[in-house]
């Protein structure tokens, strides 16, 4: 490898560590290690329990089989998902400035590219590593295996992706999409009868027999050395199964060169793509700010409301015209409470089942719509580089700050209400009187939970994305904000129900006193939080406060 | 030095440069200029051999850039748009790194007269996010003159400069091309790129319109008289009308 190469290589490698160092001297940095560190005890915990007793410790979710028998399919679905996203070709803009227009081959721009990762790959191998434990597996085993199947993901992503770039230099585009059905069609038609006999079971075990299709069989097996490293329990299999892996890797490093395609073309429009879309969720936004906005979807205008009405029409418009983005998210969480819920207790004609599913299912809506409310920031987080801009308007902060977050509580309200529809429509376990009572308190929630966001942010401001992929101060500083959050909501919800509690008992009224009075404190309770959100975004010091 | 013959780039269905041909010879400096979307900074990617030619052939030093591109590429240098920097490197392990990727050897006299010539010997051991935007430019063309290329490729490279900047640059590139590089610059600032260059290359969605010196293009427009400014003689080039007379 040019000397160059090694020396950026090194260099890259001690700066990072150094800036990493410096950033942990820092306040923010300081709570981003927190945050890591309490994860870590979190996960820790468990792990010590099932040492000292491992007969009263639930064993770990994931098996030896598990992992032979979807492990390769999942590790080709990432390495799809990664060359789709651009990231399998993607370099800096400073590499594509720099290394480029140097004189280096095709073969030493994809190995540094595979090296540049593998300091990534190896970070998340070790989270994984802790996170994930696997029945009777080795530590040490689980860590170099990840690290592999990463590595793996990305160069086959990359291959992937310069396969795509050599048909388009070949294939017109609607060609393309009849080979891209083909290969599909081939690929899952011999998987459908034994998928669609499996459908009883479960999603797991659809996914199984779709991971036996002869077809996505043959296109996996050179993930399955990594796989197999993972499980290995003994040294000698371990290192043979180490050292395919890495032949696997190399071979796919060498037939990346030997494709006959304008790499470094391709490469180059791949990464402007991916860092237009960093740019635009830099900016703010979040991960939903990465689709590209379609202008061809308008709402109506609002009343001026001192200043808040167009604050929350331009949210609101932003808000529609990335609808793409937002229907995908609602899309995910829709397959997560269908496939953890609603299937299995659409199964059974069990009541009592249903009912629990019905339960469940409203809960993980109400959770995951607060969770989420991280990733479709059309509030004050969209803004931080145009903060200047908003505290520059001729109107008060109490009506700039009920603009910016209006749009965000009445779509957390929908996405709460068209879940909690969906589950009862499934299930058929919400009656009427129960959906009622259900979806009065949901705005004034959003509402509290918008506000809570944003105060935080606007006290602590973070980018809602990382500053780099390999951003550990990033993952502790949201775990910080996350618990912090559902602390103050908690207390929120605790303070409304006591408040509630304590009316009726003054005014002798029954149940349906308490819930009025709860929701009607909790409604209250949205008053001072927007004056809350509002003094924070009057302290906000565009000279000092908005991150780099 | 630099030779272009028949030089075609299409993106899909859309043509970005249409059958261009120039060649710029050692010594000379040559201003890329055009509208937006002309094909400058294609051009210039292309001659640098980060996109490949849809026809046509380009050669830096006699070296066909998609046939030969190594041969081509230690011959070359491209100062881009934008400067990107490795933010973990500081300004001296920038022209490092460049030594080590073109495989210099000798080269660390040179980089402190670069360094000292672009005013940046003071900032040599500052990491490259604490430099400001021209300094990183600076920075930029410091890095493309180290191996001495012998054809210098500047992409916008007044952007970010401030009048001390553009006045280093100049002497900068003026002595590279007194050394024998055939410089081709890009900009937008006519005003600024017009006492730098000698020749001029016009582009039009695509396509030369002129090859020559201001005089010459000039004289190549009836609607021009006497002693006319270079912004002038874009307007009437590309637009049919001395359209910008703000100055007149």
């Amino acid at each position: 490898m040019n000397p160059g190469l090694r020396f950026l290589l090194r260099r890259e490698a001690i700066g990072r560590m150094r800036a990493t160092g410096r950033r942990l001297r820092t306040p923010r940095g300081a709570v981003g290690a927190l945050g890591i560190a309490l994860f870590l005890v979190a996960i820790g915990y468990g792990r010590v329990v099932r040492a000292l007793y491992p007969e009263a410790a639930p064993a770990p979710l994931v098996d030896a089989a598990g992992v032979r028998e979807l492990g390769p399919l999942v590790l080709l679905v990432f390495a799809a998902l990664n060359a789709l996203a651009g990231r399998g070709l993607y370099f800096r803009p400073a590499e594509i400035a720099v290394l480029f227009p140097a004189p280096l081959s095709r073969r030493e721009l994809v190995a540094y590219n595979a090296l540049a990762h593998a300091r990534l790959a190896a970070l998340s191998a070790l989270w994984l590593s802790v996170l994930f434990q696997v029945r009777d597996a080795r530590w040490p085993a689980v860590l170099a295996g990840a690290f592999l199947a990463l590595l793996f993901v990305q160069v086959s992503s990359q291959l992937a992706s310069v396969v795509a770039a050599w048909l388009a230099e070949r294939v017109r585009p609607a060609a393309r999409l009849c080979l891209l059905g083909l290969a599909l069609l081939l690929a899952l038609v011999p998987a459908w009868p034994p998928a669609a006999a499996a459908a009883a079971g479960g999603a797991g075990a659809v996914a199984a027999a779709i991971a036996g299709s002869p077809v996505l069989r043959l296109l996996a097996a050179p993930a399955r050395p990594s796989l197999e490293l993972l499980l290995a329990t003994e040294l000698a299999p371990a290192l043979a199964w180490g050292a395919a892996a890495l032949a696997v890797v190399l071979a796919l490093v060498e037939a990346i060169a030997r494709l006959d395609v304008a790499y470094a073309e391709a490469a180059f429009k791949r990464s402007r793509a991916v860092e237009r879309t960093r740019a635009r969720m830099r900016s703010g936004g979040g991960t939903l700010a990465g689709a590209r906005a379609s202008a061809r979807l308008r709402i109506p205008r609002l009343p001026r409301l001192g200043g808040a009405g167009p604050l929350a029409w331009r949210n609101g418009l932003e808000l529609v015209r990335n609808l793409r983005g937002v229907l995908s998210m609602v899309l995910v969480m829709g397959i997560v409470v269908a496939s953890a819920v609603l299937a299995p207790a659409l199964a059974v004609e069990d009541p009592e089942r249903r009912a629990l599913a019905a339960r469940l299912g409203v809960g993980i809506v109400v959770m995951m719509s607060i969770v989420l409310t991280q990733n479709f920031a059309f509030d004050f987080r969209r803004d931080l580089d145009r903060m200047a801009a908003l505290k520059a308007l001729p109107i008060p902060s109490a009506a700039v700050a009920a603009g910016q977050l209006a749009a965000a509580a009445l779509f957390t309200t929908l996405l709460q209400l068209a879940g909690i529809l969906l589950v009862a429509a499934a299930t058929g376990a919400l009656p009427a009187r129960s959906l009622v009572a259900l979806a009065l308190p949901l705005p004034a929630l959003s509402w509290a939970a918008v506000c809570v966001d944003n105060a935080i942010f606007l006290l602590w401001p973070i980018r809602s994305v990382p500053e780099d992929p390999g951003d550990m101060g990033f993952l502790g500083r949201n775990m910080a904000v996350m618990a912090l959050k559902v602390a103050l909501l908690g207390l929120l919800a605790a303070g409304a129900g006591l408040a509630a509690i304590h009316g009726a008992r003054r005014t002798g009224g029954g149940a349906l006193a308490v819930g009025a009075l709860a929701l009607a404190s909790l409604a209250l309770a949205g008053v001072p939080l927007l004056r809350l959100v509002a003094w924070a975004f009057e302290r906000f010091d565009v000279s000092r406060d908005v991150p780099a | 030095m630099i030779e272009v013959r028949g030089f075609t780039k299409a993106y899909g269905e859309r043509v970005a440069v249409r059958e261009l041909a120039f060649s710029v010879g050692a010594g000379e400096i040559v201003g890329l200029l055009g509208p937006n979307g002309a094909g400058k900074t294609t051009t210039l990617r292309s001659l640098a051999g980060i996109l490949r030619p849809s026809a046509g052939e380009l050669r830096v030093g006699g070296f066909d850039v998609v046939r030969e591109p190594l041969e081509a590429k230690r011959r070359l240098a491209l100062v881009p748009d934008d400067p990107a920097l490795f933010t973990s490197l500081s300004v001296w392990e920038h022209l490092v790194l460049t030594a080590e990727l073109y495989a210099l050897a000798g080269w660390e006299e040179r980089a402190g007269e670069l360094l000292a010539g672009l005013e940046l010997s003071a900032r040599r051991d500052d990491l490259a996010d604490e430099l400001s935007r021209g300094m990183r430019q600076k920075l930029c063309v410091a890095c493309a003159l180290l191996h001495e290329p012998g054809a210098l490729l500047l992409d916008e490279p007044l952007t970010g400069l401030d009048p001390r900047g553009i006045r280093t640059l100049y002497a900068a590139l003026r002595r590279q091309a007194a050394a024998g590089s055939a410089v081709v610059v890009s900009s937008h600032l006519l005003a600024q790129i017009e006492a730098l260059c000698t020749r001029f290359l016009v582009l039009r969605e695509g396509r030369l319109l002129f090859d020559g010196s201001k005089q010459e293009i000039a004289a190549r427009l009836p609607a021009l008289r006497g002693d006319v400014s270079l912004e002038e003689v874009f307007f009437e080039a590309t637009e049919g009308t001395a359209a910008g007379d703000g100055g007149r």
